[in-house]
């Protein structure tokens, strides 16, 4: 969309706890601009539309290259990486920034995502493999399984998914479909098979794979494109399994 | 390795059993008996007498409350705290599944209140006679219910909450527990469950108006 001019409207807030205030810049318009170089732009003068002078907007970003997930945001409404979304490919008018919904605030577009990496811990979302010898080569893998983790594998933890999950709140301990994503990812490698039942126990607490309301919208919101419904309902069949036959084990 | 079974994850997974089995198979039983209005009185009363029947002395009501009043209350409480842990009004991703995620927990609720006022009138009792225990006045007494535009009016979402509820948790259900897993086998058993859904919600107001005089099949002379 063509304009002359860019203005944004940001949710600002000033630290961990305080309240949020919106404030609105307008920047000069340049051709493929993304939403960082927008707030750069802002760095260099941080005066809002009224004239008043402001603070630089702080907000989180690595690779600019949409592989990392530290940049996402709430971009006019949707969670989205801020490196990857093109201005020119946003409807013309105010472009609104808010921080990710589901996360502290630690100030303006940087939030705290500790949950996510605690939830990561929980579900041992790993394969060990770390030992005092060298134990030789790991097992084979077939290629569609190989394919199929290839995908599954390119979840950066953007938390995009937990931002447009029902599930996902401050009520709720549900550890999100990005998680369980991982724990599938883990369970499907021939080596990852190893640990495949102490992460399934993990999965099958408070806030594990129960708690999914099956609302489908991570799969669609996710920017990496990976099948989490398909992942959550595969990790629905194996504990359904393991709780039906596991204790029989014992 | 053993395993200890979380509560959490059996209380969930036994509510999502328990929508299916025993509340769903019985809610199919209910509309098939309740259809026999259609037939006319005589085959509604006989179909009540029918059930009554079923069990001798205390067994039924033992049977009632055991197999249909205890799950269909541990669904309905463990349910609205479902709906509570939600949060509600994120921006729509996926417009369908969102509004079924939404209606779900809508129509449970109403459920809710539906089913408590629909057991404590018809089948105890309060405000009229209970249908279970006088089953040769069973039609004109659900006959006198019926014919309050207001207590009709509440039946159709009644049924339509129930027909929905069931449709929609038996496609959650084959997810939960792992039967449609793909994306394709989840879309072609939605089409299933719509289907299901349709033909329950009909055969359930079907049998609601046909206590009703002005509608073509009223089951009264």
């Amino acid at each position: 969309m063509s304009r002359d001019k860019i203005v944004l409207k940001i949710k600002r807030q000033e630290g961990p706890g305080k309240s949020a205030k919106w404030e609105e810049f307008s920047i000069p318009y340049k051709p493929n601009m993304n939403i960082i170089s927008c707030l750069m732009e802002i760095q260099k003068n941080p005066v809002t539309t009224q004239g008043q002078k402001s603070t630089p907007v702080t907000w989180d970003c690595s690779c600019l290259e949409h592989v990392c997930g530290a940049c996402s945001m709430v971009i006019n409404g949707r969670g989205q990486q801020s490196c990857s979304t093109l201005v020119d490919k946003l409807d013309a008018g105010t472009i609104t920034l808010e921080p990710l919904s589901k996360f502290p605030v630690v100030r303006d577009l940087q939030v705290d995502r500790s949950r996510l990496f605690n939830d990561l811990k929980k579900a041992k979302a790993w394969i060990p493999i770390d030992g005092t010898y060298a134990m030789g080569p790991g097992p084979r893998m077939d290629q569609e399984t190989a394919d199929l983790r290839y995908l599954l594998s390119t979840c950066m933890s953007c938390a995009v998914c937990m931002e447009s999950c029902p599930q996902y709140n401050e009520k709720s301990a549900f550890i999100g479909p990005a998680v369980l994503n991982q724990v599938r990812l883990m369970n499907i490698h021939p080596t990852g098979k190893l640990n495949q039942d102490e992460r399934l126990d993990a999965i099958m607490q408070d806030g594990g794979i129960t708690d999914c309301g099956n609302a489908q919208n991570c799969v669609k919101a996710c920017p990496k494109e990976i099948p989490l419904t398909e992942s959550i309902a595969d990790l629905g069949r194996q504990t359904t399994i393991r709780g039906l036959f596991g204790w029989l084990k014992s | 390795m053993s395993i200890r079974l979380s509560n959490h994850f059996l209380a969930r997974r036994l509510h999502s059993l328990s929508g299916v089995v025993p509340i769903g198979a019985f809610l199919l039983e209910h509309f098939y008996t309740n259809f026999h209005a259609v037939a006319g009185a005589t085959a509604f009363n006989d179909a009540v007498k029918g059930i009554q029947g079923l069990l001798p002395g205390v067994l039924l009501p033992l049977a009632e409350a055991g197999l249909i009043g205890l799950p269909i209350l541990f669904h309905a409480v463990y349910g609205l705290y479902i709906a509570y842990s939600g949060k509600y009004g994120v921006a729509s991703y996926n417009p369908i599944r969102n509004w079924n995620y939404v209606l779900q927990r809508a129509t449970g609720i109403i459920l809710f209140i539906f089913i408590l006022s629909h057991v404590l009138t018809l089948r105890f009792g309060v405000g009229d006679l209970a249908v279970a225990h006088n089953p040769d006045q069973s039609f004109s007494i659900v006959e006198r219910w019926m014919s309050q535009p207001l207590v009709l009016g509440f039946y159709v979402l009644g049924i339509f909450s129930a027909a929905y509820h069931l449709a929609n948790g038996l496609w959650t259900f084959a997810i939960v527990w792992g039967i449609t897993v793909g994306a394709k086998s989840q879309r072609v058993f939605s089409y299933a469950c719509a289907g299901l859904g349709v033909i329950v919600f009909a055969v359930g107001i079907g049998a609601a108006t046909a206590f009703v005089k002005w509608v073509p099949w009223y089951g009264g002379n």
